[in-house]
């Protein structure tokens, strides 16, 4: 599949920051022989440069390939919090379903609905595509981090991101978890929200790492 | 009993068993196991009362305590103890328990503050979906009790499985280690979850199986690791929550909420900085300055130690002990200026009991209103600067009334590194009640003496933390803290409370008491007094003050308190000026802990930070003491 060569490469060459890659790394175990055909036809249509058995991307296979990968990211960002279909389950569904995507209106909704989410279940980053970039613009996000909640705002927890995992094992022990009922009483001196029946105060560090989808504040943005 | 933190544990504990455990409205207080009796139709129970635990897998030391003794077995029911009105979140620990194949019965606890939410909880649904008995109390009214009794004594273990489905990857790995796994109390399911979380003490069990089986375990858990890309816990606790989704389903009913009006605005004062500051200087100036300084150091002091001792008791001892023993040595030893009885008795009866007393008092109160997290994350920010974080009020504010005490208390600290840091700054800058409530008598009729006093120990309290703060290595902590809701303390439960305290505090150092009189009596027979205090003259007049403060500071090496209440002896007779008041009590209080502290930081902290701060303060101190002296007279300031 040539889209899997494509995650392969993006995540080798963009993520792993690597310069380039010996084509003997992708043409590997069952999938080598057609994978090393799928090189041939990206290295035809430019996505490719293919030197002396070293891969890197073009200009535009950058951007074909960081495409991919938001889509299939983004399908898995679906399944995880939409569908509740939880990981080696969603990855063959979320494969075939990430080639829908390639409408760029149908890629633009999932993205809204899901809230232009930065990472997939996983924690790996997606690439920001358009519409992202326009909600960023709009001073209302979707979802953001609760850090950035105005006082007595409210919401609904749609995860919780952070680089150790202790803190996030803290804030699941105290129940803080997707799909909670959370509202915002107070920034300052310290983070107060309500989640459920119980009452919380964090720092910022903390409430920087919970993700809050607000409420659809005007519907007709959401049809734009 | 095992549960979250303040979910009424302690108090229900009180309610089955009579006797008498510290009860906290605050998140982490009750530190150590309590144990206790209890009869039900004549059978006798141990029942034993655990620290708070918030899942089966611990993240700081202090539920691990509680968890070790789910391992370890032994027990024949386990009471998982909730917070009825959050039912949804902490039916994870119930379920936890009951798919470890631990006997287990739900007690939904503070069911009053639930049905004034409007909550309806339909148990025997509950009981039905869970498998297991479900009571609903109100532990510290006893509601409920009887019935969770009765329900003890016809409790008969559920044999049936109780089944939480995990993500694929994490079952295949579960079932891969599970038969590999040593035997525990815990089901080998159970065991093998955590084992997948990496939990420290089932490492630990793996570690000691034969060598191939730990490897091929481990082996399993890195390839999940490897797998996942986020912490197993991650999946355990979306699984467990769909779970509770599922048992939960159609049990719980909302009714509307009666609105608290008063409660609610209280809340709001309290944490809003604008007006949660000032309350908070008026709690410290009607609650510890006038009442505990005022009232315990004052005039209790006074009555006691003024009245009863010095009229009555030390007259009357001396006569007797002059007519009874006719060597004058053994008469010093029981009364006279150093007596066991005469300074001993009277220092830790007269002076200390009072105003450690009417501190408890005030702290009980306190703590048993709900203040202290709101306090907490008040003072969030200013903690952070010297590397604590909001949690830490609790043992520091605990420290103002027994550094001892409070020393044993940052065990609720989630770091190491906090807890360093926590314990440096009571051992010097937080001076205990003992302390407080004289020093509040001494510079009861010079403002500018207490003026200095706080701003020097405050400004050592900021600028020694922050320098801890960024000399230990590690990162800053985190804060996040329950806010429970505030309550109106009983009156029953502070006395409980005060008297248990006071009792302990009364049991642990009037020993200390009588064995540091016994000390000085051996020093001053011995010779070796006079030649310490000698020493200590030295750099006691290098910062201003007479040589009868030396007496003081050496006392004090014993019991920190006893050395104030030392200097309060030295003033009452006149020889220390307004400055050498100030630079006395400064010194004092950022000199050495007493003993006792000393050897609880040895046996929390170990010998060599025990002896490094010591080494540290030592010197300091009298530094201090010094530059506050040389200040004084550099400013022409006489106070």
């Amino acid at each position: 599949m040539k889209d899997e060569v494509l995650e392969i490469l993006w995540t080798k060459l963009v993520e792993g920051g690597l310069d380039s890659i010996g084509s003997e790394e992708i043409i590997l175990g069952e999938q080598g022989p057609a994978n090393g055909r799928i090189l041939k036809d990206l290295a035809e249509e430019g996505m490719i440069s293919l030197e002396e058995d070293r891969v890197n991307l073009t200009d535009s296979g950058f951007e074909e390939a960081r495409m991919t990968i938001r889509r299939h990211r983004l399908s898995e960002r679906l399944f995880n919090d939409v569908f509740e279909v939880y990981h080696e389950e969603f990855e063959s569904p979320a494969c075939r379903f990430e080639h829908m995507l390639i409408r760029p209106k149908l890629e633009k909704k999932i993205c809204e609905l899901l809230g232009h989410p930065k990472t997939c279940p996983h924690n790996r980053p997606i690439p920001v595509g358009e519409c992202c970039h326009r909600a960023e613009m709009r001073t209302d996000k979707a979802v953001v981090p609760m850090s950035k909640l105005r006082q007595g705002e409210s919401g609904v927890i749609a995860y919780v991101h952070t680089g150790d995992s202790d803190k996030l094992k803290k804030l699941m022990a105290m129940g803080i978890l997707p799909g909670e009922d959370v509202s915002l009483e107070r920034r300052f001196p310290s983070f107060v929200f309500r989640v459920g029946y119980s009452r919380f105060a964090v720092d910022e560090g903390m409430a920087a790492a919970i993700f809050v989808r607000r409420p659809a504040e005007n519907p007709t943005e959401e049809t734009l | 009993m095992v549960g979250n933190p303040n979910v009424g544990k302690s108090a229900l504990f009180n309610r089955l068993t009579g006797s008498y455990a510290v009860v906290s409205n605050y998140p982490g207080t009750t530190v150590a196991i309590t144990t206790g009796r209890m009869k039900i139709a004549g059978k006798d129970y141990s029942v034993v009362d655990t620290p708070g635990m918030y899942s089966l897998y611990p993240i700081t030391d202090e539920e691990r305590v509680g968890r070790r003794m789910l391992l370890d077995g032994g027990y024949e029911v386990v009471l998982h103890v909730v917070d009825a009105k959050n039912l949804t979140r902490m039916i994870h620990l119930t379920m936890q328990l009951k798919e470890a194949g631990i006997p287990v019965i739900l007690v939904l606890n503070i069911m009053d503050e639930a049905e004034e939410t409007g909550l309806v909880i339909d148990i025997e649904t509950l009981e039905k979906r869970l498998g297991i008995p479900v009571v609903p109390t109100v532990g510290i009214a006893g509601k409920g009790v009887r019935r969770l009794k009765e329900v003890i004594e016809n409790y008969r273990p559920d044999s049936r499985n109780f089944h939480v489905d995990f993500s694929l990857a994490v079952e295949k790995a579960s079932r891969e280690i599970a038969p590999l796994l040593p035997p525990t109390s815990l089901s080998s399911r159970a065991l093998s979850l955590l084992a997948l979380q990496e939990d420290r003490d089932v490492l630990e069990l793996i570690s000691r199986l034969p060598r191939d089986r730990a490897d091929r375990i481990i082996g399993v858990i890195d390839a999940l690791k490897r797998e996942l890309d986020h912490p197993v816990n991650y999946d355990i606790t979306m699984g467990l929550g769909r779970r509770a989704g599922q048992v939960l389903e159609g049990i719980i009913a909302k009714r509307e909420r009666k609105t608290r009006f008063t409660r609610d605005f209280l809340d709001r004062i309290l944490i809003s900085p604008w007006t949660g500051v000032p309350i908070l200087l008026l709690v410290l100036y009607f609650g510890f300055y006038k009442f505990v300084g005022g009232f315990g150091a004052g005039v209790v002091v006074d009555f006691l130690e003024g009245h009863i001792f010095g009229k009555y008791l030390i007259p009357f001892i001396n006569h007797w002990t002059e007519q009874l023993i006719p060597w004058p040595i053994l008469q010093n030893l029981i009364a006279e200026d150093y007596g066991v009885l005469t300074l001993g008795v009277r220092y830790a009866v007269a002076i200390i009991l009072p105003i450690v007393g009417t501190f408890f008092i005030v702290f009980s109160v306190v703590e048993d209103s709900g203040y202290l997290p709101r306090l907490s994350l008040l003072i969030d920010r200013v903690f952070k600067w010297v590397g604590l974080s909001g949690r830490a009020v609790i043992p520091m504010t605990l420290g103002f009334g027994c550094g001892t005490m409070a020393t044993v208390v940052t065990r609720t600290l989630e770091s190491t590194r906090e807890r360093v840091i926590a314990t440096i700054l009571l051992a010097l800058a937080i001076p205990c009640s003992a302390q407080l409530g004289v020093i509040f008598a001494l510079a009861a009729n010079s403002p500018g003496v207490l003026v200095t006093w706080i701003g020097t120990v405050s400004a050592v309290f900021l600028f020694i933390g922050y320098l801890t703060a960024r000399i230990i290595p590690g990162r800053q902590p985190d804060f996040f803290m329950e806010l429970p809701p505030l309550r109106m303390p009983r009156l029953a439960n502070v006395w409980l409370k005060t008297s248990s305290r006071m009792r302990w505090y009364f049991v642990e150092i009037l020993p200390l008491f009588l064995l540091a009189s016994v000390l000085i009596w051996a020093g001053n027979v011995t010779g070796i007094f006079p030649i310490l205090l000698k020493l200590l003259a030295v750099p006691t007049r290098a910062i201003g003050l007479p040589n009868e403060a030396a007496q003081a500071f050496l006392f004090g090496f014993f019991r920190r308190d006893y050395g104030v209440a030392g200097l309060y002896d030295i003033q009452q007779r006149g020889l220390l000026t307004g400055n050498q008041l100030a630079v006395a009590t400064i010194t004092l209080t950022l000199f050495l802990p007493c003993i006792a502290q000393f050897l609880v930081m040895m046996k929390e902290r170990g010998l060599k930070m025990a002896l490094g701060v010591a080494v540290f303060v030592f010197p300091f101190a009298f530094l201090v003491g010094g530059s506050v002296n040389f200040m004084l007279k550099v400013l022409g300031l006489t106070l």
